[in-house]
């Protein structure tokens, strides 16, 4: 056998394909909201300007909520993907990682509850 | 633990250059953006969870630490998709590989361009509010 056939490896791991996949597509997405984000919020205003009113304002519009729900489902999502490869490299004890893993996956899903409901329930002024 | 320190030490010691500091930063990038981010979001949801407190956090967010960390946290994000971007370019056009080294570099030049005007303009409004320099 002198040639060798380029052969699809038998039992792909699909979710993996599909993680690495979502890294790209979301990191590309990412881009222009995340930059925007930071050039309107952090570089034009800023910190200094933004209080409980301005929040109540930006969210005002439901074009604004939909794009920081973006913000918090796809950033959030490729952060915990990264943070996955991450204990991988540094944890090789398989107990650890799992359980790293799964505090992980706890902080995030809380994350992801608390910024949601946020979104939706809007800003409740003292 | 003791692997971990191994690792980091083996991380010290091997000399990758450009490389290895592209994949460093990328790495320390994103997971000092992932810390603000989980930090971001129970700040921003005080608004609905505890509205009274809200001020609370954005009065910390405009101290001196946080105001040199939200820097950092917009360097790191523009350098995080660049060099996220010339990854992508490189896996869809293998044959660039052998520029790669000029990749990295003018990845590493583009983010101190681009992040050279986000640095002044924000460093301006920490150094106008908190009155430093006077």
């Amino acid at each position: 056998m002198a040639t060798q056939a380029r052969t699809r490896p038998t039992g792909i791991n699909r979710f993996e394909t599909l993680a690495w996949q979502y890294m790209r597509w979301s990191g590309v997405l990412l881009v222009p909201l995340v930059l925007g984000h930071l050039a309107i919020m952090h570089i034009i205003n800023s910190v200094y300007l933004i209080d409980i009113d301005f929040v109540a304002a930006r969210w005002s519009l439901l074009g604004w909520r939909i794009y920081d729900a973006g913000l918090l489902w796809f950033a959030g999502l490729h952060g915990l993907n990264g943070l996955r490869y991450v204990i991988d490299d540094y944890f090789p004890n398989p107990d650890l990682r799992r359980g790293l893993k799964v505090v992980a996956l706890i902080v995030f899903a809380f994350i992801f509850v608390l910024g949601s409901v946020a979104l939706i329930g809007g800003v409740r002024q003292p | 633990m003791a692997t971990l320190v191994s690792t980091l030490r083996g991380a010290l010691r091997y000399r990758g250059k450009e490389g290895q500091a592209a994949w460093a930063g990328h790495r320390l990038a994103g997971l000092g953006t992932l810390l603000f981010f989980v930090l971001h979001v129970v700040d921003t949801s005080t608004v609905y969870f505890l509205p009274e407190h809200y001020e609370t956090f954005i009065f910390i967010y405009r101290s001196l630490p946080f105001q040199v960390g939200e820097i950092l946290l917009v360097v790191s994000v523009i350098y995080h998709a660049l060099n996220g971007f010339r990854i992508i370019l490189l896996d869809w056009r293998p044959e660039w590989w052998q520029y790669q080294r000029g990749f990295t570099l003018g990845t590493f030049a583009l983010t101190a361009l681009l992040s050279a005007p986000a640095v002044v303009i924000m460093g301006g409004h920490a150094i106008e509010n908190l009155g430093l320099f006077r």
